[in-house]
């Protein structure tokens, strides 16, 4: 069985450098993408076993992202873990109808995020 | 500033005379005009402050063109002077708009202290409303600093909590190891490099809380609380930090404590900030006990105590522990972490609870915090099933212990209804379930049986086949086709790793 395909996508270049790092010693191929528009192209190019996707990111924001993603036959079943610098309910209300698996808080801590990650990836 | 005074009279004589007194007497300008008509083209061109008018004149008469200036210039005042016995006039003079009126014959010293009197509340007036509007505007003006107050607040901890996180990341990974080997002395100083990100972090949200409280944005979930899960849960959750410093935690609640209305996590968030507050502030070997129990004045109020043993509070700050950044003076070995918001916050969330906040203290002998929380409406219940949810889940993920939700709905065809089906289901699903622990939870309202075992996904699907089985020989059998029963299951951690997740999941197998 070939490793799991997990993209993650952050505007943030040394964030998504510290997660690809982390989760390649996890075993994990990462795929890493800095805008909404690019992580889109990814998703539906790779078709990656999860995405890690942040919310504020440039050219198509995370939930819209997300919501593509998750209206999209081929694509919804992929678990999408939001990571947001928000804590306003509001931003989760909308999380919520974008389909999203679940919403880290930034910072998080990469144990539990792995941890996170190995539930929704275990077949 | 000269008043301007417009006098408005047929018969010239009195024209006159009144212009003359009114000039000499109280040094105002005075305008003259000899009916309604000419009063009104005077006003047009002149700037006046105030019109003394007759009643009785050709054309236009006083009534009417005190009628005419109230409905076109209301900013100037009008007096009518009337004759004996037309007192009615007057008074409908006064309805109409005029501030006041003379009887005729006129007394000069009357008329002139009048006059001035009328135009010196007019002066009140005018400078009253300038008062209003500059207050107004003031207002306006604190209202937006303090919108953007609350939106740098909220801006500031966004743009600080990703470089936080990568910093942490970084952190976090050197210290793991994953980076390369590390040294004690290294690993002592990542370790505090690490409590310092926590620690900002902490003071992010407190200060995003604060301001949100403050600005009234604090979104509120209030639903039924059986306050005896929350306290348990908060102590548990600090036990570790009690036991670091043998602090005995003790809970006194009385087993039958109605249900109080609030919000969880807020309810929680001011149970956490004070019985960490009291651990904190308790020397080694004391104790910390949190007690709950109706309030004996009104009866429609939970008063909740912490009470420690601790260092206490001196007197002359008991006032001020409520507010934000201050920190009571104590000695330096009681270092203190806190962020200073934490009771701010706390008075802040237990008054969004319509509740109150107090505290008792004395030095060296310890203090008690007291907050009140609504009693919920209702009568006490069983306790609900997102309460025995939330305990249970909680639970497992606190000893790490699998964890299965099971849903088994029964479906009605139409028209054949019978209300037994959900308590012969529960008999027949109760054999499955026979070990301690198993909670078997029936909702009427949708039809639906919930139950909460300690399985995992491989017994979850033993579990299953067993209820399918037992379903199949008590319902199916004889080809009734009245009853269609579902089953979802989902299990913790392997299958979702949230509640909400659990429970979706579970949930979205009954549809399919």
């Amino acid at each position: 069985m070939g490793k799991k395909k997990i993209l993650v996508v952050d505007d943030e270049v040394d964030l998504v450098k510290t997660i690809q790092f982390y989760l390649e010693l996890e075993g994990y191929q990462v795929l890493a993408s800095y805008n909404g528009e690019d992580s889109l192209n990814q998703a539906r190019k790779e078709n990656p076993d999860l995405i890690l996707l942040d919310i504020m990111l440039p050219k198509l924001d995370g939930y819209k992202v997300c919501r593509l993603l998750k209206f999209d036959e081929k694509y919804k079943h992929i678990p999408i873990l939001m990571m947001t610098a928000k804590t306003q309910e509001k931003d989760k209300l909308i999380g919520k109808e974008t389909g999203a698996n679940e919403y880290i808080i930034k910072p998080f801590d990469m144990e539990e995020l792995t941890q996170m990650i190995k539930a929704y990836l275990k077949d | 500033m000269q008043s301007r005074i417009l006098v408005v009279d047929d018969e010239k004589e009195i024209r006159e005379f009144l212009s003359k007194a009114l000039t000499r007497i109280a040094g105002f300008h005075v305008e003259v005009a000899e009916d309604g008509d000419d009063a009104l083209k005077k006003i047009e061109h002149d700037k006046l402050d105030l019109i003394l008018t007759d009643l009785k004149m050709p054309r236009m008469d006083g009534l009417k063109l005190i009628t005419e200036i109230a409905k076109t210039k209301p900013e100037i005042l009008t007096v009518l002077m009337t004759g004996h016995g037309t007192i009615d006039s007057a008074l409908e003079a006064m309805k109409r708009g005029a501030s006041d009126y003379l009887t005729k014959p006129i007394n000069l010293d009357e008329l002139v202290l009048r006059v001035q009197k009328v135009l010196d509340e007019k002066q009140r007036f005018v400078s009253l409303k300038e008062y209003i509007s500059q207050l107004e505007s003031a207002n306006q003006e604190l209202k937006k600093v303090d919108e953007m107050k609350s939106e740098f607040v909220s801006v500031a901890s966004h743009e600080l909590r990703t470089p936080l996180a990568t910093i942490k990341n970084a952190v976090q990974l050197v210290l793991k190891g994953k980076a390369g080997e590390v040294n004690d002395a290294q690993a002592n100083f990542l370790i505090m490099a690490e409590k310092n990100i926590n620690r900002l972090t902490n003071i992010l949200n407190d200060l995003l809380d604060l301001s949100k409280i403050e600005a009234g944005k604090m979104g509120m979930k209030f639903e039924e609380l059986d306050l005896r899960v929350s306290i348990d849960f908060v102590l548990s959750s600090l036990k570790s930090q009690a036991d670091g410093k043998s602090i005995h935690l003790e809970m006194e609640v009385p087993k039958d404590l109605p249900f109080v209305y609030g919000d969880r996590e807020k309810v929680e968030q001011m149970l956490t900030n004070l019985i960490g507050n009291a651990i904190k502030f308790t020397p080694e070997g004391g104790k910390v006990v949190v007690s709950a129990r109706v309030l004996d004045k009104t009866k429609n109020a939970v008063g909740i105590s912490v009470h420690d043993t601790g260092i206490g509070i001196p007197e002359d700050q008991l006032g001020k522990v409520f507010e934000k950044f201050h920190q009571v003076e104590r000695p330096l070995h009681h270092s203190a972490s806190g962020t200073g918001l934490g009771l701010a916050i706390t008075k802040g969330l237990v008054e969004a609870h319509q509740g109150q906040i107090w505290v008792e203290s004395e030095l060296e002998k310890g203090s008690t915090f007291t907050f009140t929380l609504p009693l919920s409406k209702g009568e006490k219940r069983e306790p609900h099933f997102r309460f025995i949810l939330d305990w249970e889940f909680r639970r497992a993920q606190e000893n790490h212990t699998p964890f299965t939700l099971f849903l088994i709905e029964v479906l009605r065809q139409m028209g054949k209804s019978e209300n037994n089906q959900l308590n012969q289901l529960e008999e027949t699903v109760k054999k499955c379930f026979v070990r301690k622990g198993d909670i078997l939870f029936k909702r009427e309202r949708d039809n639906i049986l919930a139950v909460l075992c300690e399985a995992d996904l491989s017994g979850a699907q033993v579990i299953r086949q067993r209820i399918e089985g037992e379903i199949q020989k008590h319902f199916m059998e004889g080809g009734d086709q009245s009853v269609v029963i579902k089953v979802g299951a989902a299990t913790y951690p392997e299958e979702a790793i949230t509640k909400r997740e659990l429970f979706r999941r579970a949930k979205a197998q009954l549809r399919g």
